[in-house]
């Protein structure tokens, strides 16, 4: 169950150039549990494999199963269906906003999948909570609100679609560092408490460092990677991969040549303290 | 080369967004602006090249107080790179755009050739003078954007959070031509930032809070300085944060001091 | 979409690239008014002229470089219409003078050829798709369709006598060309010249208006303004349409109420935008020395050469001679 890519070949087709934008992608994601680090340069594929997750785009040569739903199909497939399991936030989603209030934009999308009327409301309440937008604010004109929220409620948005996979196109782009970490920090507790499978593409390696449990990388519209985040960080040829090191990596790697401490995968401040304290006599 | 006393300024009827602020800098210094979202920073450049008018207070560039009279010549010496590459984009073509503000300035057709090409090579942007705004990436906007300004002769370029869009290239982009025009042309530069790492290339600092500025020095006193930072709601890249709590807990010196190393090379 | 530039301008080095903008759309403009003057009478003087005309525009395209193909493109858009009023000229208007070209035709609007010009449509439409050269067969079958009414009578209820006359043929041949030249002559215009180009020389007709303060420079900035912008909004426009669409906006299974909110969901962000864009627009303008109505000089240079010269004056000779046989002989 999940998404399931079988050969999945896409060539990308503009006014007068041609590109192969996805060849031969071979790739299983579960529907719960993970959180899937995709990254890779831009131009690689990332966003255009993401948009054959919820239909947007279909392939040309193999095939894309989400959940029960094959595409291509020769059957007329009401995508609804796979939006509804596959949420996608885009980036600077806060550009998605457009209606009088908070609380009826983030209706929107349970409004077009047609959930029932009674469930809507609620839903969508209990969507802005999880963001952290709070009740004052529902009746609230989405835009005097400042960007961070704005982009909150673009993502409350999609929750509202109780989605079973979410997938976030570089959800901290133009955050300064504490919103970038106060959303991070809010995305990794509603995959707590839902297990809902996040797929977070971005290029901020501490941020997949801190919280993938699985990394992807694309390369020139080829998946070049796809397992856990020590494998991929050990590899010799990890700088042809157009990518950098998270700073924790960096730091401990300057520690071991400079003063010796052996070299640990390790991605967060209290787990690189506690490990320098092992090596200090305080 | 710029002075700013006392100066206060409020939007329409709404609370002070700048409350008596006073700083000065010298020229070919290279400063950041840091502070939260809404702290004042942007506000605060428009300030600088006329935008915006004081409530109250003068600000003084080159020796002449700033009003709407000298607009004209103010905008000679300061110039601004602002942080969507898109909406600052006026040309058609990276040709026109360069050339957009040398045709404002009235410079001769072949005159402004010369320059576009000349400004053009410096940001490495040369070969894709013909090129149109949706060809390029951010990073290749911006420093179209920084083009014009250089082509335009200011002594000062104000940067308005420039890399905050851009992805990681993109800032290493932009970075390298800062240092580069500061460093080989002596321009004197203003980074309004809320990305820590990127500031510390600074020679000084001057911190925003709720409008107010609170503190100014060496960034890496500023660092250290923990009473400034937690208000400020800015947050230490990884590098500083460790180093912050390895010397709180006293850890080895050996340790610390590879940190501070660490830190340093940058 | 990156790969797509502003306008319709094809590179090239020809004699009609390198003129003068302000001379191509000074002659265009008199061309055209110069074949709008030769009178649709049918005559055949008349028709020598614009044969000529044709001729000459054929004469341009080849030196231009654009194949011929993309000059006809521009016809697309109006093919059906164009060829319905050569039929109606032809079929249905009875001349002055009847000078038969040919003989008396009979054509039958019957059971027979009703059904037979229906298993044709149907065939026609199914077929189409695989037909490379969509505009010849289209042609092909207009006239099967007529040849199926002339060749089934069978079980005819209504019938129709087609004469061709010399007059009506002449007539429906001259309107048909002059639409071909004219729509040619205008692609050639856009193909051979860049949009900044046509504003640049836009701007330099129009001057003289600035004597009588209409600020010419202004809306020049605001068209070049407005053509650097819409490939940026096309993708924008993408953008949102495919965020939208990820929260279930699908124009075909909504109801008509829901089709107006889901439109609107697409519009307001594209405003929101625009907005935003114009007022830090207005900004980085003004930081960069823009002061409206300031006299301001530009990188491209129109200058005036010999060769625009002679072929400026090759224009006006081609008109007044135009009007010369027209009105005088």
């Amino acid at each position: 169950m999940g998404i399931q890519f079988k050969e999945v070949t896409f060539r990308y087709k503009g006014f007068k150039t041609e590109y192969q934008a996805l060849e031969f992608i071979n790739l299983e994601i579960a529907s719960k549990g993970e959180i899937i680090g995709i990254c890779g340069h831009t131009g690689s594929g990332k966003s255009t494999l993401v948009q054959h997750m919820n239909g947007l785009l279909q392939a040309d040569q193999g095939t894309v199963s989400v959940f029960d739903i094959v595409l291509p199909s020769k059957k007329k497939v009401k995508l609804n269906t796979l939006r509804r399991r596959v949420g996608l936030v885009f980036q600077f989603p806060e550009y998605q906003l457009f209606e009088e209030s908070i609380l009826k934009d983030v209706m929107f999308g349970p409004k077009n999948l047609k959930m029932k009327q009674e469930d809507i409301e609620r839903i969508s309440k209990e969507a802005l909570s999880s963001v952290g937008i709070d009740a004052t604010l529902y009746d609230q004109s989405p835009f005097r609100i400042s960007g961070g929220q704005m982009r909150r409620v673009a993502i409350a948005g999609v929750l509202a679609m109780q989605p079973d996979i979410l997938i976030l196109d570089e959800p901290t782009r133009g955050l300064d560092p504490v919103g970038q970490k106060d959303l991070m920090e809010m995305l990794y507790q509603i995959h707590q408490e839902t297990q809902m499978t996040m797929l977070i593409i971005s290029h901020d390696m501490d941020v997949l460092g801190q919280y993938a449990t699985r990394m992807l990388v694309m390369k020139e519209g080829k998946k070049i990677f796809d397992g856990s985040k020590d494998a991929l960080f050990s590899r010799d040829d990890f700088l042809d991969m157009n990518l950098d090191y998270p700073s924790s990596l960096k730091v401990l790697k300057h520690l071991h040549q400079e003063i010796s401490i052996p070299f640990k995968m390790l991605y967060t401040i209290p787990e690189v303290i506690a490990y320098l304290k092992e090596f200090s006599h305080e | 080369m710029i002075n700013v006393h006392n100066v206060t300024f409020s939007y329409n009827g709404q609370d002070e967004a700048i409350k008596n602020v006073s700083f000065s800098i010298k020229k070919g210094s290279f400063i950041s602006i840091v502070g939260h979202n809404g702290s004042g920073k942007s506000t605060l450049a428009k300030l600088l090249v006329g935008l915006l008018k004081p409530s109250t207070g003068t600000i003084e560039i080159d020796g002449h107080t700033l009003n709407e009279d000298n607009l004209v010549d103010i905008r000679k010496k300061v110039g601004i790179v602002f942080q969507n590459p898109d909406n600052q984009f006026v040309g058609v073509t990276v040709r026109h755009d360069i050339a957009f503000g040398l045709e404002n300035q009235q410079v001769s057709a072949d005159e402004m050739e010369q320059k576009v090409e000349y400004y053009a090579d410096l940001v490495g942007m040369k070969a894709l003078l013909k090129k149109e705004p949706h060809q390029l990436s951010g990073g290749q906007k911006q420093r179209v954007a920084i083009a014009s300004a250089l082509a335009m002769e200011q002594d000062v370029i104000i940067f308005d959070e420039a890399t905050s869009m851009l992805d990681p290239k993109g800032v290493k982009e932009i970075m390298t031509i800062i240092h580069k025009i500061h460093q080989t042309y002596h321009k004197t530069i203003i980074m309004i930032t809320h990305d820590l790492r990127l500031a510390a290339y600074a020679d000084h600092m001057l911190v925003m809070k709720d409008g107010t500025l609170i503190k100014e020095g060496q960034p890496k006193d500023i660092y250290q300085d923990d009473s400034v930072l937690s208000s400020t709601q800015l947050l230490l890249p990884f590098e500083l944060e460790l180093l912050k709590h390895a010397t709180q807990l006293n850890m080895d010196s050996s340790i610390v001091e590879a940190l501070w190393a660490y830190n340093l090379k940058k | 979409m990156n790969n797509m530039t502003i306008g319709q301008y094809i590179p090239g080095q020809s004699w009609l690239h390198k003129l003068d903008p302000r001379v191509k759309m000074l002659s265009l403009i008199l061309l055209l008014v110069s074949i709008f003057l030769i009178p649709i009478q049918g005559s055949r003087i008349d028709l020598i002229i614009l044969g000529s005309y044709f001729i000459g525009t054929m004469f341009l395209v080849v030196s231009s470089g654009i194949p011929l193909l993309k000059v006809l493109q521009g016809l697309r858009p109006i093919l059906f219409l164009l060829m319905f009023t050569v039929l109606i000229q032809i079929l249905l208007i009875q001349p002055t003078q009847r000078v038969p070209l040919s003989d008396t035709y009979t054509f039958y609007v019957s059971l027979t050829s009703i059904t037979a010009i229906i298993l044709w449509i149907v065939f026609y439409q199914v077929t189409k798709k695989w037909i490379k050269f969509k505009v010849l067969y289209f042609l092909l079958s207009v006239i099967v369709v007529f040849a199926l009414q002339y060749a089934l009578p069978f079980g005819s209820f209504f019938q129709y006598d087609v004469t061709l006359y010399e007059e009506t043929v002449f007539r429906g041949l001259f309107i048909f060309f002059s639409i071909v030249i004219i729509i040619m002559l205008t692609s050639l215009l856009t193909f051979t010249t860049m949009t900044t180009d046509i504003n640049d020389g836009l701007e330099g007709i129009l001057f003289p208006l600035k004597w009588i303060k209409v600020p010419v420079d202004v809306l020049t900035m605001m068209v070049s303004l407005t053509l650097r912008y819409i490939p940026t909004l096309l993708i924008e426009t993408d953008k949102i349409m495919k965020a939208q669409a990820s929260r279930g906006v699908d124009f075909k299974e909504a109801s008509l109420k829901d089709k107006i909110t889901q439109v609107i969901s697409l519009l307001i962000p594209v405003f929101v935008i625009s907005f935003k864009r114009a007022e830090d627009l207005a900004n980085a303008m003004e930081v960069r020395g823009y002061v409206i109505g300031q006299k301001r000089t530009k990188i491209d240079v129109l200058k005036i050469k010999t060769s625009d010269y002679l072929a400026f004056f090759g224009v006006i000779s081609i008109v007044s001679f135009t009007i010369y046989l027209v009105f005088f002989s």
